[in-house]
């Protein structure tokens, strides 16, 4: 079961080396997302794209808002 | 959506999944930085003035109205981590020995504004309705500064 952070323990995950992974649309994460943060829209969220990402290291999800 | 790629992630292997529910607005509206160009209308962010003048809910009002002189006639009122609690006003009709605490004199929940909204929009509703002047905190209420009309 993921576990549901808030802003303050993102930064604290990020500082020990948590990826970071925005799924929104490219063009949202293009205008503007947080600093180092990788983008996968949830669409293209698979097995393949996925492969970006470290499966040994700690990931934080974000979108826009909690709705 | 979150939720939904946090659990997909945990399908495709991935044990440590932290779901940063509030999201990116979130992050904006606390005025942490970003990397991007940012969107095509300026946020509040851009035109927050951060000098505003301030005590603590414990103060006494007699030593508020000492500290700020008499030309500040109203003040925000927070607390040891800056949330904001209320504000006083018209503190040139107050007693000038006042002992009472800023937290018997103030008047709670303010408006606050995010700094993440439309700079363009809200100025256009500060006019609309003659305010003066708004709180921007953080959405945890954190006090960030004013913003004026103009």
């Amino acid at each position: 079961m993921p576990t549901s952070i808030d802003r303050h323990r993102l930064r604290e995950l990020l500082d020990d080396g948590a990826q970071l992974l925005e799924v929104l649309p490219a063009d949202e994460y293009a205008e503007e997302h947080i600093p180092g943060a990788k983008n996968i829209p949830l669409k293209q969220l698979d097995a393949t794209t996925a492969a970006r990402l470290d499966p040994s290291k700690p990931v934080a999800v974000y979108c826009w808002d909690a709705l | 959506m979150s939720p939904r790629a946090a659990c997909r992630l945990e399908q495709l292997g991935f044990h440590r999944v932290y779901d940063y529910t509030a999201g990116k607005i979130d992050w904006i509206a606390a005025g942490w930085p970003t990397d991007g160009p940012g969107p095509a209308e300026p946020r509040v962010l851009s035109a927050i003035d951060p000098n505003v003048p301030t005590c603590n809910l414990g103060d006494k009002v007699r030593d508020v109205r000492r500290r700020l002189g008499p030309q500040i006639t109203s003040c925000v009122v927070i607390n040891d981590y800056r949330i904001v609690a209320g504000r006083l006003e018209h503190l040139d009709s107050l007693d000038s020995e006042d002992p009472r605490p800023a937290s018997e004199v103030m008047r709670p929940g303010p408006t606050t504004i995010r700094p993440s909204d439309n700079l363009g929009e809200v100025r256009e509703r500060m006019r609309a309705k003659n305010v003066p002047q708004l709180l921007v905190t953080t959405p945890d209420g954190e006090l960030l500064g004013l913003l004026y009309p103009d």
